[in-house]
């Protein structure tokens, strides 16, 4: 009678433990899919700022205006390939945000070489909000990044191994660069002071 | 390599272990009292045939009954230990309104300045690449560069810099920064430190207490009672060295969690040289932050008296903050070879 109380205490435990590992794997499973829609939300965050950028930039007299085209037709697309996200396009999402942060990077550099324009109060204060806001992006990957590898690490790693297949876990992807031109270190200072 | 993976877990393993001692310690405080009553009206039974000629055994809890029984009552250790958690929560549910109004803190407004609008975009940035909520940000009017963090629940966070910090940091290094307090907050440190000084008060309260009532000066009948005897005695030598030793402790896990906080501002920026820079800055306007009171300086990111600019290994024991140095070191080595730290 003794023993098989003791049995099944340690039957008890063990149901415990597990019960906690599989929490565990779930909870990063959410926090990784709730990584994954942040960079959705900072995205549609730049997509939106644009056209105040656009117009704070036209007042200013001989705005090189191949610059601002580039700008608006990159975010365009980059809106386009938003809307028909589904989840196969991923690859094209990174590739029209990353034409949209090239144009967006010139437009910064133009800027800086405009005096007039960057004293302005308002472009300053654009020019911070759009710094502001390509961080706010590339922060979002990062966090997706480490959720991630975290999540992926788990589910490799004794003892959440254990429940990863009652958990449905599978291994999430890391948001890479694809181009070989978004590797290249973009040579603009970017710094506000 | 030392990534600030490994930091960040050796530093929490450190962190666990002295809250367990803390812990600890506060039962036995209690635990104390108890088994040297307990052992003490073990032998007021005994002699309770020959007359109440004890003077301790007034002060035994129900020690006027003759003819009881031997019963491990652990009065105290309810007690000490009701009191703490009283005074945890009273602390808890007072603590950040009244520290940020002490320091005469106004809510950091986007319009009001450039500064400012950098200052509330840093902090969302940040709030992003770490995953917790928004704090409320908060602006305090002192000329020294420095910062802080509050908080004690999800929801109730709050972030506060002084001007000068605003003036004299560049937007990566206010992001270095920035990290390091939402790390504080994230790590639940100002929780942890609100705790920590609560258990400092009380520690030096029953210290103090202790150390001038009279009541443990009452002789012993050592035949009856050798084991009671030990055991208060011991009991009264940690509860008179409580003090000391749990300011020490209190320090201590402030200084790791200053290194853990480092460690993760570097993982949230992946910026760690930045960091270093504003730490740089901050050491060399030596000025002491005048806002900040020394009761919350472990609070701040250096040091707001500028003790922690220059000292020795002998009176760092009693820092509330790692030498700069040796942070802007273990900052500038993160994800390079290890040298032996």
């Amino acid at each position: 009678m003794v023993a098989f109380i003791v049995l099944l205490c340690i039957a008890a435990v063990i149901v415990l433990v597990l019960v906690s590992f599989y929490n565990r794997l779930i909870a990063l499973k959410g926090q990784t899919a709730n990584a994954w829609k942040q960079i959705d939300v900072q995205l549609k965050r730049r997509h939106d700022l644009i056209p105040n950028l656009i117009n704070a930039a036209k007042g200013a007299t001989q705005f090189e205006k191949e610059t601002l085209d580039a700008v608006v037709s990159a975010r365009n697309s980059a809106i386009k390939a938003g809307a028909s996200a589904a989840p196969a396009s991923v690859g094209q999402v990174a590739a029209a945000e990353g034409a949209l942060t090239a144009a967006l990077t010139r437009f910064i550099a133009v800027v800086e070489t405009y005096p007039d324009l960057k004293a302005t109060g308002n472009i300053r204060q654009l020019q911070e909000e759009l710094s502001s806001t390509e961080n706010r992006v590339s922060f979002a990957r990062q966090a997706y990044n480490d959720t991630a590898t975290e999540y992926n690490v788990a589910q490799r790693q004794f003892p959440t191994v254990l429940v990863a297949g009652i958990a449905g876990a599978s291994q999430a992807q890391l948001w890479e660069i694809a181009e070989e031109a978004d590797r290249a270190v973009p040579t603009v200072d970017l710094s506000m002071k | 390599m030392a990534t600030f993976f490994d930091l960040q877990e050796k530093n929490r393993k450190k962190t666990r272990l002295i809250v367990v001692c803390f812990v600890l310690f506060f039962i036995w405080l209690g635990a104390g009292l108890d088994l040297t009553f307990f052992f003490w009206s073990g032998g007021a039974v005994q002699t309770a045939g020959q007359g109440y000629r004890h003077a301790y055994t007034p002060i035994t809890p129900a020690g006027t009954s003759a003819a009881r029984e031997k019963h491990f009552r652990p009065i105290f250790t309810i007690i000490v230990g009701l009191a703490g958690l009283g005074l945890a929560w009273w602390n808890m549910s007072h603590a950040s309104s009244t520290l940020l109004s002490a320091m005469f803190a106004r809510p950091a407004d986007k319009r009001r300045s450039l500064e400012e609008q950098t200052l509330t975009n840093v902090v969302e940035e940040m709030c992003i690449a770490s995953s917790i909520p928004p704090p409320k940000v908060w602006v305090i009017p002192d000329s020294d560069p420095n910062a802080l963090a509050v908080g004690l629940n999800y929801g109730d966070y709050h972030i506060a810099v002084t001007e000068g910090l605003l003036r004299t940091l560049n937007r990566d290094e206010l992001q270095g920064v920035v990290a390091h307090e939402l790390a504080h907050l994230k790590n639940q440190d100002t929780r942890l430190m609100t705790a920590m000084t609560v258990l400092v008060g009380l520690a030096a309260l029953i210290s103090e207490y202790v150390g001038r009532s009279r009541f443990y000066r009452i002789s012993t009948d050592a035949e009856d009672s050798k084991i009671g005897a030990v055991i208060f005695a011991l009991w009264i030598l940690s509860v008179l060295i409580a003090s000391l030793a749990t300011k020490l402790m209190a320090l201590m896990v402030s200084r790791e969690r200053e290194y853990l906080a480092d460690a993760s501002a570097a993982q949230f920026t992946r910026n760690p040289e930045a960091l270093a820079h504003a730490l740089e800055k901050m050491a060399s306007a030596t000025s002491p932050t005048a806002l900040v009171k020394p009761a919350s300086a472990h609070l701040c990111i250096v040091s707001p008296t500028a003790a922690d600019i220059d000292y020795s290994d002998e009176n760092s024991w009693f820092a509330t903050h790692p030498p700069i140095k040796a942070r802007i070191y273990r900052l500038m080595t993160i994800g390079k070879p290890a040298t032996g730290i």
